[in-house]
């Protein structure tokens, strides 16, 4: 019912992801590149500062050699800074999708999840470009790409249906309660360092002495993994890997895997909660 | 479903749930069931409607009533509480202005953004699109932002785009009342087509008369209820009694008055009070109303009534337009008519007839009473405002201002009088000079398209607009030059052409470059003489900040060579 509705308001769809990325900067002098450059900002701190800060010291692989690649650091953060900062930017906005747009809600009847999956795919056509910047970045600093990229597209999906699923609860409840906003933001932050992105997942144990059971059920885990292994493990052990189009690690489709299930359980869940409160919905906001 | 209806409406109810505060509603979805927190506020109630293919139904109410709610939960925006709402066709709603659309993105763009939530396909939007732009008439502004359109140009956007969806069912709420008169015209000989085609209309209004030109049966909303559903006239009789018994609701009507006419506050009365004006009314056709239709005539009715015993009392009044100019104005000495002297608590009724040749418009009444030939010396009671009434079209328009007399046409080729098209502007633009300095006048050879000069530096300057017209007087002229800048903005998408065509033939097409002070020379053919009607086109526009002006060049001098 829903994907069919979804599916006959394509075009809107496009309309609106187009709208997105112009209206954001319409009026701003250097337009669309601040859709770039936000996040470049942080991937500057977190990639090039932090890491002069910590050192471009690399634990030790079990069965790898020890890697003498200055860029190192700075490109596993990369890896999993870039998708979790489209995640927290696209939730942030999702929480507000219904509300902002209750002058079309109340007034215009159309599949609501619209306004979510829009923000959703406009968060991946960014992160998309982003990580072509981060390519050709890797390319100059000499290294090489693993033909296994070529599943970065199945990643976006992965992340576009698992950050839809959370988006369409966050809109939905934020309709109602306004407070959830608020509480978004600081289960962002929280989420954020409770998983292994600007630090490696051995050291999770020093957070807390449960960290590692934590990380099994921590969704985001598995997504920051899939995009390190692809970005990361793949790039900085070129030549220890044997390179095919799928990844050696053992854990990558394990990892999707899981990822699909939440999507798929996410999304489920979402949908039901928006289409139970959907009713009221317009008087709310 | 009945095959006639295309909606049926049963036992429709909505409710709304009122939290005051959001932990209340917290607190309901934590409790067992059963315990509820909120109160219920029920904007609709048992609502029975059944609207016959190819009608129009008027639905009419006071503020609150529940009319927004209704036609929302058609429009499908809402969802019912009980009771089932059934539809047949495409439903097109234009439920506000601007709901829908984009103010960055331009016209056109809008076009398609509001066609898409109207669940349009691309194909199908394409075929429309030539008939939506000619409806809306926006002219160059179509490829500019919303965002410096005025209301008028928005709404007609918004109904074009909804006019021409092809909906079965076109809902329209309230929106007409903001075009002019012309676009308001446009879109009632729409509305008539769209009928006469078989679609149904559902039409939301304040205005009786609007309602009862455009609806065969109406139905009278109050307080979430259908009190009435018949013909326009009986429902509308009957909401004037509905207003009259109700005095809360009577308030209520009053400030939806306000809030529709801006400059009719209250009624203002002023005067000693010997006598006071009671009531004034307006009588047409029978019965009292607050909308005339032109040709039909009119009686305006006054009642007076003495506090005091009074002399012989003057009773007069002055219709003014929306602007304020008096149309009519007249008093009972004036018409020699003679008035008994009253004692305290006697009334008078004082009936005008009014000539059926008030053109369509918003009116309101001034009334007057005191002794003697007029006001100056001692006036009992005189009252602005004591009324506001319409006058409105019922065919198309066949004339616009103050007046809709019968005015005939007759049409016959002329003679030619052998002069020539030069001698022709000669004789109109006697004493052309050769070149023209802007100067701090406006000078009267720069004939259309150009805007007052304004003093740039030490000079003065012309902008034009896409498309100016000037007249010159050349002695075998060999070409024009023109001293003009512009603004960068020109220049965003290439080079900017001029094209200057004199007397209608022998385009010259130039380029310019830069935004800076040049001279552009256009180069004749051959000598020219005489007058030379001169039509410069600029390849394009652009709208500063702050200003809604389309400009093209900045013109400081004119000159032939």
């Amino acid at each position: 019912m829903l994907i069919r509705d979804i599916w006959r308001f394509r075009s809107l769809l496009w309309d609106l992801v187009v709208q997105d990325f112009r209206a954001r900067y319409a009026g701003s002098v250097i337009g669309v590149f601040w859709n770039i450059l936000q996040p470049l900002a942080q991937i500057f701190i977190y990639a090039v500062i932090l890491a002069r800060v910590v050192g471009s010291r690399i634990p030790g692989r079990v069965g790898f050699p020890d890697i003498e690649d200055p860029y190192a650091l700075s490109i596993y953060i990369c890896a999993g800074l870039l998708p979790w900062l489209t995640l927290s930017e696209t939730l942030t906005r999702n929480s507000l999708a219904f509300l902002s747009h209750s002058n079309l809600i109340k007034k215009v009847s159309f599949p609501h999840p619209i306004l979510v999956l829009y923000q959703v795919i406009s968060g991946l056509i960014t992160l998309f470009i982003m990580h072509a910047i981060l390519l050709v970045v890797m390319i100059i600093t000499g290294h090489r790409i693993p033909p296994s990229i070529v599943w970065l597209p199945v990643l976006y999906v992965l992340q576009g249906l698992m950050t839809y699923g959370l988006g369409i609860f966050l809109a939905t409840a934020t309709a109602y309660f306004r407070d959830m906003m608020q509480f978004v933001s600081i289960a962002l932050q929280v989420w954020f360092w409770m998983t292994p992105i600007v630090y490696f997942r051995e050291l999770t144990e020093r957070i807390v002495s449960f960290g590692p059971l934590l990380l099994l059920v921590n969704p985001l885990y598995y997504l920051s993994r899939a995009f390190q292994i692809l970005f990361y493990e793949n790039v900085v052990y070129y030549d220890f890997l044997p390179q095919k189009l799928l990844p050696s690690q053992s854990s990558f489709f394990p990892t999707l895997g899981i990822l699909l299930l939440c999507g798929l359980v996410f999304s489920t869940l979402g949908n039901l909660f928006y289409l139970k409160l959907k009713k009221e919905l317009p008087d709310q906001i | 479903m009945n095959k006639d209806n295309v909606i049926e409406i049963k036992g429709l109810a909505k409710r709304f749930r009122v939290y005051d505060r959001p932990l209340d509603r917290l607190k309901e979805w934590l409790t067992p069931s059963g315990m509820s927190f909120h109160w219920a506020y029920w904007a609709l109630r048992e609502i029975d409607l059944e609207v016959k293919k190819g009608s129009s139904l008027g639905i009419i109410g006071v503020n609150g009533a529940g009319k927004s709610t209704l036609l929302k939960i058609l429009c499908g925006t809402l969802s019912p509480t009980f009771g089932s709402v059934e539809i047949k066709g495409r439903i097109a709603g234009l439920l506000e202005l601007g709901s829908g659309f984009h103010p960055e993105f331009t016209g056109r763009q809008n076009i398609y953004l509001n066609a898409r939530l109207l669940g349009l396909s691309d194909a199908d939007i394409e075929k429309k699109l030539q008939s939506i732009v000619e409806f809306a008439e926006l002219g160059d502004f179509l490829d500019h932002p919303l965002r410096i359109y005025s209301t008028g140009m928005a709404l007609r956007l918004g109904f074009s785009v909804a006019a021409n969806v092809d909906p079965d069912i076109l809902i329209i709420d309230e929106a007409l009342a903001v075009g002019d008169a012309y676009f308001q015209q446009k879109c009632l000989k729409y509305l008539k087509d769209f009928r006469a085609k078989g679609g149904t209309l559902i039409f939301v209004s304040h205005d009786p008369g609007a309602v009862k030109l455009l609806c065969d049966s109406a139905v009278l909303l109050h307080k979430g209820r259908i009190v009435a559903n018949d013909t326009p006239e009986n429902v509308l009789n009957y909401y004037n009694t509905l207003l009259v018994r109700d005095d809360a609701d009577k308030e209520s009507f009053i400030l939806e008055r306000k809030q529709q006419e801006a400059k009719s506050s209250l009624p203002q009365h002023s005067g000693s009070f010997e006598a006071i004006i009671e009531k004034v009314s307006l009588v047409s056709d029978g019965c009292e109303t607050r909308t005339l239709f032109a040709g039909h005539k009119a009686e305006l009715k006054v009642a007076v009534k003495a506090l005091n015993d009074i002399e012989p009392p003057t009773i007069g009044f002055s219709l003014r337009d929306r602007l304020g100019y008096e149309v009519i104005g007249t008093n009972t000495m004036l018409l020699k008519k003679t008035t008994p002297a009253l004692k305290a608590g006697e009334g008078l009724e004082v009936s005008f007839e009014l000539p059926p040749m008030l053109g369509p418009g918003e009116y309101t009444v001034t009334v007057a009473a005191h002794p003697g030939r007029d006001h100056i010396e001692h006036c009992y009671d005189w009252t602005d405002r004591m009324l506001a009434f319409k006058v409105a079209l019922e065919d198309e328009s066949s004339c616009v201002g103050l007046l809709n007399v019968p005015v005939t046409a007759r049409i016959e080729k002329a003679e030619t009088d052998g002069r020539n098209a030069k001698e022709i502007l000669e004789s109109a633009f006697a004493g052309a000079p050769s070149e023209i300095t802007i100067s701090e006048e406006a000078n009267r050879f720069l004939t259309t398209g150009f805007y007052p000069p304004e003093k740039i530096g030490e000079s003065y300057a012309c902008w034009t607009s896409g498309h100016a017209v000037f007249v010159l007087k050349s002695e075998g002229a060999k070409g024009l030059i023109i001293r003009c800048a512009t603004d960068a903005r020109q220049f965003e998408s290439g080079p900017l052409e001029l094209t200057l065509t004199v007397n209608g033939k022998k385009e010259v097409k130039k380029t310019i470059t830069s935004p800076d002070w040049q001279e552009v020379e256009f180069p004749f053919e051959s000598e020219e003489q005489g007058m030379l009607r001169c039509s410069l086109q600029v390849g394009g526009t652009f709208i500063p900040e702050n200003d809604k002006r389309a400009l093209g060049i900045l013109i400081s001098k004119i000159a032939l060579t």
